[in-house]
């Protein structure tokens, strides 16, 4: 059975958890309520002495705000999975992202019922890649959806930290809260974690304390600066000979370009032995001085040993 | 898609390493084949289905079959519309041994950790040119007896003998070959059958080779192979036969205690083989398409040696970090050697010459081109 309400102002009306969106209401939504008045009722449900509100938050907070009577459409007590439906039918239309649509996931997937149309309603086709992401996000701990409303970068990493003990989770969580990493950065990070402690930790939790990452984390660095920093650590940790070899290279290099205007780079990862040199000249004076350099390094006794020679 | 047959009765005498399709997809073209009445009536009880759903493809028709089962397969007999004759898909960055693939079909029952072909194929479904008078036709074409030398090889796309028991491919070809006496086939495996030999009429022209690896990595690593020194012994008793073998060190991998497991896979194999009974041996640093690391991170919890230091090559395919290639090659060739294997039997798959130089002294230009010199090799004993 329905009907129509009209509520006071005054009124208290519970909120039912159904209202998985819920968020502060806006002043566009009262100046037009003020000026319009109340063209859809809200929904509520009754619950013993007191009404429930489903859906309709904004529009009741605003009607509140204004003093002014609140129309509600009254059904009969929905079971939680039909609450949830109508709210998200409700707001349909309204703008989706990751921290939204984990939200509603989140409130169904207790309800042990098939998603399938949840998915629908959301607009996550049966096949969609992004599907598998949001049921991995699922098996995280709920506390870390806020990372998601945060950051929707991290949607596309939710299968390899589904894999992830509590305990790493857990050691992780503060990486991923307090840095605004890209989809690709925060993928490499979690890979370099999963390859370092392959190697050498045994677990993804005792990587952060071995290379002193929780120490970077509140270091006085900017954002970007301790994810480049962190990023870097775990490259060395992760790739040690290559590294050893490549600070020799570079050694050799600089000691080969100084006090030259040449740059010298090897980007072949030692596969090659290539190396390429650049300069930028403004003048024939300058090209002169520039071949003379060049003339000079090819001489020098640090070609002797090529500078990537592995 | 026609209605399921069922083949009865249910009986089937396959090695162990072969467990049945669990379902054969026949293209109707090749439903008359010989190749498709030998598999069917080896595979007796095994349900089969012409594949005529063209539009949407094998795969999307297996899957509808697929149980999921672990090591399940699904066995494809196809009118393949193809090349048969290849050449070996290598990179102008890295020294290729330039063979020619006689392409037979696709994909391998066995189930090796670090297989290439996961990647490229990602599906379940083995792949079976069954129009084998198609490749008769375009072989008798292109290698016409004459002046002109072949090295060709089936085993590219899939194991050389895996699926033997069930369509004596090989035995055909080997036969066929036999009056091709300008073509030396080399046929690769990780598993025993020499159900062929009696079908060569010249063991010059077959070269039977097997992939070797340490003790250690083919158990853990190469589910449902032959153990080394079942290979060696298989490759002992070929060499008696009067065939030269071939063997290849490949993938090497980098593992804890590897100096260990390869010395003792030299040790084994010489304890089977004298040096003038391998007509060549090639080593192969462990190298893969950059999906499969994903693949391995994600599904093979045994392949620990995919968190080894592995770089972006020349060619876009990752490979483990140069010296620690060098190390590996350095010690197996040395070890090589001093039981006897020529330096000139031995060759890189898919190395710079910067790696040949550094741990056999010369380059393959030194040698005339590897695949002039590989050819030499397969042709003079």
């Amino acid at each position: 059975m329905q009907e129509i309400l009209t509520i006071s102002f005054e009124e208290n009306i519970k909120l039912d958890p159904c209202l998985f969106w819920a968020e502060p209401y806006g002043s566009d939504l009262i100046d037009s309520l003020d000026a319009l008045g109340q063209m859809i009722p809200v929904l509520v449900h009754r619950d013993g002495d007191s009404l429930v509100l489903i859906a309709g938050y904004k529009r009741y907070q605003s009607l509140k705000k204004l003093l002014k009577k609140i129309k509600a459409l009254r059904i009969d007590a929905p079971d939680p999975w039909d609450k949830g439906v109508a709210y998200l039918l409700s707001n349909q239309g309204q703008g989706l992202d990751p921290g939204r649509i984990i939200r509603a996931l989140r409130y169904f997937k207790p309800l042990n019922k098939d998603m399938h149309s949840i998915y629908q309603i959301l607009g996550i086709p049966e096949r969609a890649r992004e599907k598998h992401l949001y049921k991995a996000w699922l098996k995280l701990p709920p506390v870390w959806d806020e990372l998601l409303i945060k950051n929707p970068q991290l949607l596309p990493n939710a299968h390899a930290l589904s894999l992830l003990e509590p305990q790493d989770l857990e050691v992780l969580f503060p990486f991923l809260d307090g840095l605004a990493w890209s989809r690709n950065k925060a993928r490499i990070f979690l890979e370099l974690l999963d390859r370092t402690s392959s190697g050498k930790a045994g677990n993804i939790r005792e990587v952060p304390g071995l290379l002193n990452l929780d120490k970077l984390l509140v270091k006085d660095l900017t954002p970007r600066d301790k994810m480049e920093a962190m990023l870097k650590v775990l490259y060395r940790a992760a790739y040690p000979e290559y590294y050893k070899l490549m600070d020799k290279a570079e050694k050799d290099i600089n000691r080969l370009t100084s006090a030259t205007g040449w740059s010298c780079i090897h980007t072949d990862h030692f596969e090659s032995q290539d190396l390429e040199f650049r300069i930028r000249v403004r003048s024939p004076g300058e090209l002169k001085v520039a071949a003379d350099q060049l003339r000079k390094m090819a001489d020098s006794e640090l070609l002797s040993h090529w500078p990537v020679s592995p | 898609m026609a209605g399921f047959t069922v083949n009865t009765p249910s009986v089937h005498d396959l090695p162990a390493y072969l467990s049945p399709p669990e379902h054969i997809l026949i293209d109707p073209e090749v439903l008359n084949a010989q190749l498709t009445g030998r598999v069917l009536s080896r595979l007796p009880g095994i349900p089969w289905s012409l594949s005529t759903d063209q539009r949407s493809g094998p795969r999307a028709q297996a899957s509808g079959i697929d149980s999921g089962k672990q090591n399940s397969f699904i066995l494809y007999l196809k009118h393949y519309k193809g090349r048969f004759l290849r050449y070996c898909p290598g990179t102008r960055n890295y020294n290729c041994c330039a063979y020619r693939i006689m392409h037979i079909g696709e994909n391998c029952p066995l189930n090796c950790s670090y297989c290439i072909l996961k990647a490229y194929f990602q599906d379940r479904i083995i792949k079976v040119w069954a129009n084998q008078e198609d490749l008769f036709k375009e072989l008798e074409l292109k290698l016409r007896p004459g002046n002109r030398l072949f090295r060709a090889g089936t085993g590219e796309f899939t194991d050389s003998l895996a699926l033997e028991p069930l369509t004596g491919y090989t035995g055909d070809l080997v036969q066929f070959l036999g009056n091709y006496p300008n073509v030396c086939l080399e046929l690769k495996s990780k598993i025993i059958n020499l159900s062929w030999i009696k079908k060569v009429s010249d063991p010059s022209r077959v070269l039977p080779a097997w992939s070797v690896n340490s003790q250690e990595i083919i158990k853990t690593q190469e589910q449902g192979s032959a153990g080394l020194e079942e290979r060696m012994r298989a490759a002992a008793g070929c060499a008696a036969q009067g065939f030269r073998v071939c063997l290849h060190f490949d993938p090497i991998i980098h593992y804890p205690g590897w100096e260990k497991g390869y010395a003792l896979a030299v040790e084994t194999i010489f304890d089977y083989l004298r040096p003038e009974n391998i007509a060549y041996l090639s080593l192969g640093s462990f190298r893969f398409m950059p999906e499969l690391e994903k693949m391995l991170m994600r599904d093979e919890s045994r392949a620990t040696y995919i968190y080894n230091e592995f770089i972006t090559g020349l060619d876009g395919k990752k490979r483990l970090f140069l010296p620690l290639r060098l190390k590996q090659f350095a010690f197996i060739a040395k070890h090589l050697k001093d039981k006897g294997l020529l330096d000139r039997h031995m060759y890189f798959c898919m190395e710079s010459s910067y790696v040949w130089t550094k741990v056999l002294g010369y380059t393959p230009e030194d040698l005339g081109g590897l695949d002039r010199h590989l050819l030499r090799l397969s042709f003079d004993p």
